[in-house]
């Protein structure tokens, strides 16, 4: 078991933060990563058990990251195994195989790869924020590449702000109890 | 052990709706997921009863409908599952197994009906009489947006609504049209309208669904695509182009069959109902085939003194399920004909003249 970097208990949130290109990676238990500020993303699963989560915050390096596993960060559902019984395991699972499923998509739905109808009303109004997070992520990478750091910062912030309004709801469920959430809106997760 | 009782009048067996005498039902199902719960099969038990609950709560509220019934299908006898699968209102999946699972169903109506724990978190289905899509739309719409105002669904911009299976993504909707089609069977054009359908990425199946033959000429046409393609878009598909034209093919068929080959349709229509009356055993394909045959009668006003609400019934009650549990007892296939035979025979009873 990885300890936390502050205490000795096991540290069940780990980070990766970016900063001027540098990689800074951070352990830590719930209580300090709590303390830290940093947003953990839990999941139901495991009879209620709490899963840990790769947490990386503000690069923005998620969605790479996890498009070139082959694996959902989730639900651990592996792409043979969707290829078997062509059931995903949850709803990260269209992130993690964005890039293999839309070929597949395409197949199945007449060409269609992008959805047309109904919005559901909150979710909708969410991933409008979720998008301009999505690019403004994208932007700050591009930044750190090419060495633009001042730009970077400037990003950030602006990412930071989006970040920091409040939710709308109550996205954390320390019980253990299944409620739902959007994980769309939970700070950090790059989706 | 739970029971399911099903209630006497039910919306879609009344006949009352627009072009009934070639389409039966319309039916319009959404799949959603609960955001931030795993699909169906990666779900712990756990994950399934927090489902449970939170569709429970948001389910039976008048609001949704009034009247929801409950029926927690894990606890339910395997005969009553069955029954549910016989009236369209629970897949023969979700029939199966005993892990927390549900459906609530409006009563007495039966026209609402949501699967919790199917493949995906909820299935919501409306189902109405004869051609009606629009009017299914708008009531499985407002449904949705009642349901959504408790429950947080799954939902990606790129890619709609979230679904287990990826063939289902995006609207996550999924239009049924249920066709009486023996002019076509009998005029040997039925591949006429599966060309047709396919032409249009449209799926025809028969009356229970995925891999079921079409038995009783009974032919579901149903669309394939979610990503990409609106609600509203399909809704006008089916309703202004493909079923209009393949309820116009039925109907041509029906007449070319009266003017061409009176002969030949009046001894089809005339000795199914003859066996229907007289038979002592009765096969549940076979009492299909023949229930068809009147049915085509019926609209062809052949026959006069059976309604068309009669056949949709003696359909259901010609099930297994439903005629163990008419019977009042479970009964092996052997059992069964004789018992489907008689039923029907009392059912089609000719109606006497006074006195006798
Ligand atoms: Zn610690
Ligand atoms: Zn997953």
């Amino acid at each position: 078991m990885p300890k936390c970097d502050m205490c000795d208990n096991e540290a069940t949130v780990h980070e990766v933060i970016v900063r001027n290109g540098q990689r800074i990676e951070r352990h830590l238990c719930e209580d300090h990563a709590k303390e830290a500020g940093v947003f953990t993303s839990q999941s139901f699963s495991a009879a209620g058990q709490v899963v840990k989560k790769v947490v990386m915050s503000q690069s923005g390096l998620a969605e790479q990251a996890q498009s070139s596993r082959s694996s959902c960060p989730d639900c651990g559902l592996s792409f043979a195994e969707f290829r078997q019984d062509g059931l995903l395991g949850c709803a990260k699972c269209y992130q993690a195989f964005a890039d293999k499923l839309v070929s597949l998509l395409r197949r199945a739905h007449d060409g269609g790869d992008h959805h047309v109808g109904k919005v559901p009303k909150r979710a909708g109004t969410c991933f409008a924020k979720q998008e301009r997070l999505t690019a403004l992520r994208k932007q700050l990478k591009e930044c750190v590449d090419l060495e633009q750091y001042e730009k970077a910062a400037s990003i950030r912030d602006e990412i930071a702000e989006i970040e920091s309004a409040p939710a709308e709801r109550l996205h954390r469920s320390d019980s253990g109890e299944p409620a739902p959430s959007h994980r769309s809106s939970e700070e950090g997760e790059g989706d | 052990m739970e029971q399911y009782q099903p209630p006497d009048r039910t919306s879609w067996l009344t006949h009352d709706g627009s072009d009934t005498d070639v389409v039966v039902t319309s039916r319009v199902r959404l799949a959603r997921n609960v955001a931030g719960i795993p699909f169906v099969s990666r779900c712990v038990p756990t994950d399934l009863r927090g489902v449970m609950e939170l569709a429970e709560q948001s389910l039976l509220r008048e609001s949704i409908a009034p009247g929801m019934t409950w029926v927690p299908l894990h606890q339910l006898s395997q005969l009553d599952r069955q029954v549910l699968v016989e009236r369209h209102l629970i897949s023969g999946q979700h029939a199966k197994g005993e892990l927390p699972r549900a459906v609530a169903i409006s009563n007495p109506d039966e026209s609402l009906s949501v699967m919790v724990n199917e493949e995906d978190h909820l299935r919501i289905q409306i189902i109405r009489p004869g051609l009606a899509l629009q009017d299914a739309f708008k009531r499985i719409d407002a449904v949705d947006d009642d349901i959504e105002s408790r429950i947080d669904y799954a939902y990606h911009p790129q890619f709609g609504y979230l679904t287990a299976c990826p063939t289902n993504v995006g609207t996550g909707i999924r239009l049924s049209v249920m066709l009486h089609l023996p002019g076509l069977k009998l005029a040997n054009e039925i591949e006429k309208v599966r060309r047709a359908a396919q032409a249009m990425s449209l799926a025809v199946r028969g009356i229970y669904g995925e891999g079921s033959e079409a038995s009783g000429d009974m032919y579901q046409i149903s669309n394939q695509t979610t990503l990409g393609k609106s609600e509203h878009d399909l809704l006008d598909q089916f309703e202004n182009q493909i079923i209009p034209q393949v309820i116009e093919y039925e109907r041509v068929a029906r007449r070319s069959l009266l003017e061409k080959r009176r002969v030949f349709l009046e001894d089809h229509v005339y000795r199914a109902l003859g066996v229907l009356r007289n038979a002592r055993l009765l096969k549940a394909d076979e009492a299909l085939a023949l229930i068809s045959h009147v049915r085509l009668g019926v609209a062809l006003g052949l026959i006069e003194d059976v309604p068309v609400r009669t056949l949709n019934e003696l359909i259901l009650v010609s099930q297994p399920g439903h005629l163990q549990r008419t019977i009042g007892r479970e009964m092996d296939q052997a059992e069964r004909r004789i018992q489907r035979a008689s039923l029907v025979r009392e059912r089609l009873a000719p109606a006497r003249p006074n006195g006798a």
